[in-house]
C-alpha cells in the first residue's frame, strides 16, 4: 500500500465527510438512536439485581478484598459503560465491509481509486462518537438509577484511555471486518466471540476473581485477557474513577500497551485488507457467503 | 386421520429442522458453548460477591443460599422457555431468508403443525445441550439438585408449555410482518432477562417491574421448577403457581392462535409472506 | 358449459408500497396496482401462456391462484375450490415452481427435500419413494439424489423444483417464469417437458407465466397478453398472430447519429407501424417496422439510412411474432432487449 502523505488532508476531508453521512443517516432513526441508548441498560441491571440479591446492599467485602472497593455497582456500571465500544467494534466495524458485500457494493468500493482506509476511517470516526454518545447516556442513566458514586477530578484522563482504546478497539475491528469477508456465518462467530470478551473481561467482576475460581485455567484465561484493549482500559479508569480501586496489571504498561496494540492491529487490518483486493483481482471476485 | 396427517407433518418437521441443524456445524459450536459461558459469568460475578457458592442474604430471601443451584436452575428453565417462544419465528424468519417459507406455505397441511414443529425440534437441541451444561456444571462447579422431584419438574414444565406456544405462534404472527426480527428479539430477550427471576429472586426486584414479571409465564415456570429441584419442595405447595399458569395456557394459545392468524392475513394481502 | 380448471372472476390488487416501518420511520406510501379486474378461463387440459412485460402482474396472479396473496377484489376457482374459501383444498390441487433457485433447502440433500415436501404434501411413504425415484430418473437427476442442493447448478435446481411441484401428481401446475436465467440448453429440456411429459403425456392443466415470446409460441395452446395488470389479449399463438394483419416485419439494426434513426422512419410513408428501441445511452438502436411488400422497400430503406448518417449493422424480414403483436397492442417491448 503506498500512501502518498501529499494527501493526508483531503482524504481527511474524505473521512469526514463520510462520519458526517453516517451520523445523518443514523439521525434520520431517532427510534434507534433512543433504543441503542437504553437496551443496554436491560443488560446492566440483572448483574445489579443478582448482587443486591447475594449481598445484600451496594458493598460488598470480599469484592473489595479482590478489587480495592466494595461497590460493585459502580464498578459495574463503569465496566458496562465501556462495552458499549466493544459492541461497536464488533457488529459495528466488525460486520461493515460484510454488510457492503451482502449490499453487492464492496467490490465497487476495493477497487475505487480513492483511499479505502479513509472511508473506513470515516465510518470508524462515526461510530465511535455515537458509541460515545450511548456510553455517556448509559452511565448517566445508570447512576440515575442504580447510584454511582466516582472521582471526576481525572476526567481528562480518562477521556485520553477511552481514545487510546477506541483506536485499538477499531484496529481489532478493522481485522475482524477482513476475517469476516471469508467467514460463512458471522452472526455465530460474532456472538461467541462477543460472549467470550464479555466473559474473560473485567466488565462485571475483577480480574483476580477469574483467578481465584478458575484455578490454573484462570490464570491463562487472565492472561489472554489483558490482550484485549479493553482489559488494560477498565483496569486504568477504575483506577481513576473508583475511589479505593486496586488494579491488577500495572497502570503505564497498560497504558503504554494500548498505544501498541492500536499500531499492530491497524497495520494488521492494512495487510488483510490489501490480501482481500488481491485476491479479489485475481479470482474476479470474493467467495461470498 | 385428519390428526396423523399433522402429526406426520409435525415429525416430519422436526426431523428436517434437526438434520438442517447439524448441517450448520458452527451455530452447533455456538449453541452448545454459549450458555456455558454465560453460567461461568454469573457464577464468577456471584463468587467475587460473596467469595463463597453460599450466600447468606439469597438464604434469608428464598430458603437456599446455594445461589449457583439457584442461577442454573433460572438459566436452564429460561432457555427452554426461551426455545420454545423464539423457536417458530427464528425459524420463519430463516425460511423467508432462505426462500422455502413460500413453498412451505403451498402445501395443503396447517401452519401450526409446521410452527410446532419447529418449537419441538429447537426444545430437542435445547434439551441435549441442557444436559451437556447440567452434567459439565455439576462436575466443575458443584450443582445440587434435588433429582427425585424431577419427574414432577417435567410435569411443571408440561403445564407451563402450551402457554409458552401460544407466545411463540403470536411472536412467529409478529415477526412474518413485522421484518425488524433481530431488533425485535434483541428487545424482548433483553426486557425478559430483566424481568424473569433468572439469578435473583423476583423479591429483588422495584415493585412496578415486578407486576410485569407476573405477568409472564415464564417468570411462573422458572420459580415453580426451582422450588420443586432445588428447594425440594412438594408439587401441592406450589398449587400458587399452578392456577395462574392454567389460565395463561388457555388465554396464551387463543390468543396465540388469534394473533398468527390475523398477521397471517396481513402478509397474505400486502403480497410480503416471502420478503425479507 | 366447458370444463374450466381455473377461473378467475374479476380479480384486482394493489399494493401499498411505503419505505422503512414503524415506528423506525416514517411511512411514504404509493399505490401500486398490479391486477386489474382479470377474468380468465383456462380449460382443463390446456396449456395456457401469460405472456407480459417484467412488473405486468404475472406473478401476482400466480400467487393469488396459489393462495399465498390475497387478492382486493375478486376471486378464482382452481380445480373447482375457491382459492379464498377452500384455500387447503387448492393447495392440494396444484403444484407452483417460482424462478428464482431458493424454493429449495439448500443444506438438504435432493432426495430429503422431495422426502420432505411430499409427507407434507400427504404422500403415503412408499408411493412417495416409487415417485421420487421415478422422477429424479425421468429428468435426468437420479446420479445426484443424494448430493446437497447447493452444489447444483441453477437449470438441476430448476428441475428439481419442478419435481417437487409434482410430487403429490397435482392436476394443475402454475409455472411463474420456470426458465429464467437458465442456459438454452436447460431451458430447452425443461420446456419439452413441461410440454411432453406433463401436459400431453400426464393431461395436466398448466398456467405458465413467461416474458419469452418464443417460450409462450411454441409451447402454448393459448396465451393471454398481459400489461399493467389487464388482459389486452387472449387467442391462440397462430390467431393472435394474425391480428396484426397480413404485414411483414423489417428488422434494422443501427448505429444512429443523435436523432436520426427517428428521423428517419417518420419519413418513409409506407410504413404502417415501427417500433425503435435501445439502451438509452447507446448509439445502437433497433428499428421493426411494419409493412406490406417489404421486398418493393428494402433499397429505399437502406437509402434513407445511410443519408442521414446511421450505419445499418444488420437487416432481416420476419414473419410477425408475438412480441410483435403485443406492441401492437400495447406499445410496449417484452423483454429487456430487443
Amino acid at each position: 500500500m503506498n500512501i502518498d502523505y501529499r494527501n493526508i488532508i483531503p482524504e481527511l476531508k474524505v473521512s469526514v465527510s463520510t462520519a458526517k453521512k453516517e451520523i445523518m443517516v443514523n439521525l434520520r432513526y431517532p427510534l434507534w438512536v433512543i433504543f441503542w441508548a437504553i437496551m443496554p441498560i436491560f443488560w446492566l441491571a440483572p448483574f445489579i439485581f443478582q448482587g443486591h440479591a447475594l449481598v445484600g446492599g451496594r458493598f460488598s467485602e470480599f469484592f473489595e478484598e479482590l478489587a480495592g472497593s466494595g461497590d460493585f455497582v459502580t464498578f459495574a456500571i463503569i465496566g458496562s459503560s465501556l462495552y458499549a465500544y466493544v459492541m461497536s467494534a464488533l457488529w459495528g466495524m466488525g460486520l461493515s465491509l460484510r454488510r457492503e458485500q451482502w449490499g453487492g457494493t464492496l467490490e465497487a468500493i476495493l477497487i475505487s481509486p480513492c483511499n479505502k482506509f479513509s472511508v473506513l476511517f470515516g465510518k470508524a470516526l462515526s461510530d465511535s462518537i455515537l458509541t460515545s454518545f450511548y456510553a455517556i447516556v448509559q452511565f448517566a442513566l445508570a447512576s440515575m438509577f442504580f447510584g454511582a458514586t466516582v472521582r471526576l477530578e481525572n476526567i481528562f484522563y480518562v477521556v485520553l484511555v477511552v481514545l487510546l482504546m477506541i483506536l485499538a478497539l477499531y484496529g481489532i475491528g478493522f481485522v475482524l471486518s477482513g476475517v469476516i469477508l471469508m467467514y460463512k456465518e458471522p452472526g455465530a462467530l460474532l456472538n461467541f466471540v462477543d460472549t467470550l470478551i464479555y466473559t474473560i473481561c473485567p466488565v462485571n467482576y475483577p480480574l483476580k476473581a477469574l483467578m481465584l475460581f478458575l484455578g490454573g485455567a484462570g490464570y491463562y484465561i487472565v492472561m489472554v485477557s489483558i490482550f484485549f484493549p479493553l482489559t488494560p482500559t477498565l483496569e486504568i479508569l477504575r483506577t481513576l474513577l473508583l475511589p479505593s480501586f486496586k488494579p491488577y496489571i500495572n497502570i503505564a504498561l497498560a497504558a503504554s500497551y494500548l498505544i501498541v496494540a492500536t499500531i499492530v492491529f491497524l497495520t494488521i487490518g492494512m495487510l488483510l485488507f490489501n490480501f482481500v483486493e488481491k485476491k479479489i483481482r485475481e479470482k474476479g471476485g470474493i467467495e461470498a457467503y | 386421520m385428519w390428526l396423523s396427517y399433522e402429526l406426520k407433518v409435525v415429525t416430519t418437521v422436526v426431523k428436517k429442522e434437526l438434520v438442517l441443524y447439524f448441517r450448520y456445524p458452527v451455530w452447533v459450536l455456538f449453541d452448545a458453548l454459549m450458555p456455558l459461558l454465560w453460567v461461568l459469568s454469573l457464577v464468577i460475578y456471584g463468587m467475587a460477591l460473596v467469595g463463597s457458592s453460599y450466600s447468606n442474604n439469597l438464604a434469608r430471601l428464598t430458603n437456599t443460599g446455594d445461589y449457583i443451584s439457584f442461577t442454573v436452575v433460572g438459566m436452564i428453565v429460561s432457555s427452554f422457555a426461551y426455545s420454545t417462544l423464539w423457536g417458530m419465528s427464528y425459524a420463519l424468519r430463516g425460511e423467508q431468508w432462505s426462500g422455502t417459507l413460500e413453498s412451505t406455505f403451498l402445501t395443503p397441511c396447517s401452519r401450526f403443525s409446521i410452527l410446532l414443529g419447529k418449537a419441538l425440534s429447537s426444545m430437542l437441541t435445547t434439551s441435549v445441550w441442557v444436559i451437556v451444561q447440567i452434567t459439565l456444571v455439576t462436575l466443575l462447579l458443584g450443582l445440587r439438585i434435588n433429582f427425585i422431584n424431577l419427574p414432577l419438574a417435567l410435569l411443571f414444565f408440561l403445564i407451563s408449555l402450551p402457554s409458552f406456544i401460544g407466545i411463540g405462534f403470536s411472536l412467529a404472527g409478529i415477526v412474518l410482518d413485522f421484518k425488524e426480527h433481530s431488533a425485535f428479539v434483541n428487545f424482548l430477550s433483553s426486557l425478559l432477562g430483566l424481568l424473569l427471576p433468572i439469578s435473583y429472586p423476583l423479591n429483588i426486584l422495584p415493585p412496578f417491574l415486578r407486576y410485569f414479571s407476573y405477568a409472564l409465564p415464564p417468570t411462573y415456570a422458572i420459580e415453580g421448577m426451582r422450588s420443586l429441584l432445588v428447594m425440594g419442595c412438594s408439587l401441592s405447595e406450589l398449587i400458587g403457581l399452578i392456577i395462574p399458569l392454567v389460565f395463561f395456557d388457555f388465554f396464551w394459545l387463543i390468543a396465540g392462535v388469534t394473533i398468527y392468524l390475523v398477521e397471517e392475513r396481513k402478509v397474505l394481502k400486502n403480497g410480503t409472506l416471502g420478503y425479507y | 358449459m366447458q370444463d374450466y380448471s381455473i377461473i378467475t372472476k374479476e380479480i384486482s390488487k394493489a399494493y401499498r408500497k411505503g419505505e422503512g416501518g414503524f415506528p423506525f420511520k416514517r411511512k411514504s406510501q404509493k399505490t401500486i396496482v398490479a391486477l386489474d379486474n382479470v377474468n380468465l378461463s383456462i380449460g382443463r387440459g390446456e396449456l395456457f401462456g401469460l405472456l407480459g412485460p417484467n412488473g405486468a402482474g404475472k406473478t401476482t396472479l400466480i400467487k393469488i391462484l396459489s393462495t399465498l396473496i390475497i387478492p382486493d377484489a375478486g376471486t378464482a376457482l382452481v380445480n373447482g375450490y375457491d382459492v379464498l374459501k377452500e384455500p387447503g383444498k387448492v393447495r392440494a390441487s396444484i403444484g407452483v415452481v417460482s424462478s428464482g433457485e431458493r424454493s429449495l433447502y439448500w443444506k438438504l440433500t435432493a432426495r430429503e427435500n422431495l422426502e420432505y415436501f411430499a409427507r407434507l404434501y400427504k404422500v403415503p411413504d412408499e408411493v412417495a419413494k416409487r415417485r421420487i425415484r421415478e422422477l429424479l430418473s425421468l429428468i435426468g437427476l437420479e446420479d445426484r439424489a443424494d448430493d446437497l442442493v447447493e452444489k447444483y447448478s441453477s437449470g438441476m435446481r430448476q428441475k428439481l423444483s419442478l419435481v417437487r411441484a409434482i410430487l403429490h401428481d397435482p392436476e394443475i401446475l402454475l409455472l411463474d417464469e420456470p426458465t429464467l436465467g437458465l442456459d438454452p440448453g436447460f431451458s430447452k429440456s425443461i420446456r419439452s417437458f413441461i410440454r411432453e411429459e406433463l401436459n400431453k403425456k400426464q393431461g395436466k392443466t398448466i398456467l405458465l407465466t413467461t416474458h419469452y415470446m418464443e417460450e409462450a409460441d411454441q409451447m402454448c395452446d393459448r396465451v393471454a397478453f398481459i400489461n399493467k395488470g389487464r388482459i389486452v389479449a387472449v387467442d391462440t399463438p397462430e390467431r393472435l398472430k394474425t391480428m396484426i394483419g397480413k404485414k411483414e416485419v423489417l428488422k434494422v439494426v443501427v448505429e444512429e447519429l443523435g436523432d436520426s434513426v427517428l428521423n428517419v422512419v417518420k419519413t418513409l410513408p409506407f410504413l404502417e407501424d415501427y417500433r425503435v428501441t435501445g439502451m438509452e445511452q447507446s448509439s445502437r438502436k433497433t428499428v421493426r417496422m411494419y409493412m406490406k411488400n417489404v421486398d418493393a422497400h428494402i433499397q429505399e430503406i437502406v437509402e434513407s439510412f445511410s443519408k442521414a448518417g446511421c450505419r445499418i449493422i444488420s437487416l432481416s424480414v420476419e414473419k410477425p411474432t408475438l412480441e410483435d403483436v403485443f406492441i401492437n397492442l400495447t406499445g410496449e417491448a417484452l423483454g429487456d432487449e430487443y
